[in-house]
């Protein structure tokens, strides 16, 4: 109870301090209020237009997530078996992780159809990410307890859910959960410069284009609410999966 | 067949632990092997167990040998409850039974983080038990238990031992007085264990 009182004062003042700045910039052109945004986007989620192209986005992104997340989880774990494939493809890995994602966004533009860019953006977000948390949560296994799995003869499944699996779960659901956010501000980026038909990305560029201030803060705090959505929904679900 | 330690040494980091140590285990009996803290019993026993590689010297006979154990540390899977971690290795009915025979079945459904210390070693007492084997080495086994707990679960273990070898860490003489052998393990000259 107090834990949530804190947060909505905290809110409040961060609030407070957008108005007190839109008051100063005097321009709904330059800076909308919080009232006015929110206003806008209470409209937009009245039509069908502001859900579709949610949609549209979510599942972009989620796909590249989703692929992003497979990729990442099964190389990272045959990467942590096999040190040669671990050092063949780390400098891919690492390349991907320090280029800038407007550059790949751009070549991606050249290699592939519009509405895969979002996707394929969202998958080299998340596919290092989890590499890295798989591969660690993989090497920070308790080798005595793999000791003992390996005398009491566990075999290889048993080893894997009972010994594996439990360790790497904490890294993995980190992983998630920081790609996840990632895979949604890469995604939302990609559909700006890509501008698929259905799209908040395109809604963005719209927004710009027409010096729709309002509109850009509207579906900007869309992007936001539906990021936190999906973060949570995630969470809870890998966490229910986990405690089975 | 008999299981030799022949003229094992083994160093960690510049340091000799084992000094060319020799031994015949029996094919039935309890084999107590005992010493002071630090003096290598631990490690002659992953040698024997095959865990680890002697620098120079050899086992032989544990060859297609089923070996199983109570390590230095209860090893229990923290994720799992102990009928888990004792089924795993020896199947739900040897686990339900051992569990029942070392008095912690009540505590079957447990994680092992709610458990006391004496509970876990015993849980792992019967994991090692429920997995049989040909090959029993129990490294500090009655570590947390009360005296009349200890002897019950002792007479189960020389019982497990009629058949076949138990290598049994301990520093207790009593444990050592009650083994059918005993290995004393000395300091080694110039080595600081």
């Amino acid at each position: 109870m107090k834990k949530a009182a804190v947060k909505l004062l905290v809110f409040a003042f961060w609030v407070l301090v957008w108005e007190a700045a839109c008051l100063a910039a005097g321009s709904e052109l330059l800076l909308p209020s919080p009232a006015q945004t929110f206003l806008r986007l209470f409209e937009l989620a009245g039509t069908a237009r502001f859900w579709l192209n949610a949609l549209m986005s979510l599942a972009r992104i989620v796909e590249g997530f989703l692929l992003g997340v497979l990729a990442g989880t099964v190389l990272g774990a045959a990467a942590a078996r096999l040190k040669l494939l671990h050092d063949f493809l780390s400098p891919v890995i690492n390349m991907v992780k320090s280029t800038p994602v407007a550059s790949f966004i751009i070549l991606a533009l050249v290699w592939i159809k519009k509405d895969g860019v979002p996707v394929f953006i969202s998958f080299l977000m998340v596919l290092p990410i989890l590499w890295g948390n798989v591969t660690q949560g993989i090497a920070q296994t308790d080798k005595g307890l793999l000791e003992m799995a390996a005398l009491f003869r566990f075999g290889r499944r048993k080893t894997v859910t009972k010994v594996y699996a439990p360790s790497v779960m904490p890294y993995f659901l980190a992983g998630c959960t920081t790609a996840l956010g990632l895979a949604w501000k890469a995604g939302v980026a990609a559909e700006v410069l890509s501008l698929p038909a259905r799209s908040i990305g395109r809604e963005l560029y719209n927004a710009k284009i027409y010096l729709e201030t309002t509109d850009l803060f509207a579906w900007s705090a869309a992007v936001i609410l539906l990021s936190i959505a999906l973060e949570k929904l995630l969470v809870s679900g890998l966490k229910a999966v986990n405690s089975r | 067949m008999p299981i030799i330690i022949e003229a094992v040494t083994k160093s960690y980091d510049g340091r000799k632990v084992l000094d060319a140590v020799s031994a015949t285990l029996p094919d039935s009996g309890i084999v107590c092997l005992t010493g002071p803290s630090g003096i290598g019993k631990t490690t002659l026993a992953r040698i024997i167990a095959g865990l680890e590689k002697p620098d120079s010297g050899k086992v032989s006979g544990i060859e297609g040998k089923i070996i199983s154990m109570v390590f230095q540390d209860d090893r229990l899977l923290p994720h799992s409850t102990v009928l888990e971690n004792v089924a795993l290795a020896g199947g739900e009915t040897a686990a339900r039974l051992w569990l029942e025979k070392l008095e912690i079945a009540d505590a079957a459904g447990k994680k092992p983080a709610e458990l006391s210390g004496g509970m876990k070693r015993r849980a792992a007492l019967a994991r090692a038990l429920a997995f049989g084997g040909s090959l029993l080495i129990l490294d500090e086994p009655y570590k947390g238990l009360d005296p009349a707990l200890k002897e019950r679960v002792s007479g189960y273990i020389a019982e497990y031992a009629q058949d076949k070898p138990v290598v049994l860490i301990s520093h207790d003489p009593e444990d050592a007085a009650a083994a059918q052998s005993v290995i004393r393990l000395a300091h080694v000259p110039g080595g600081d264990g």
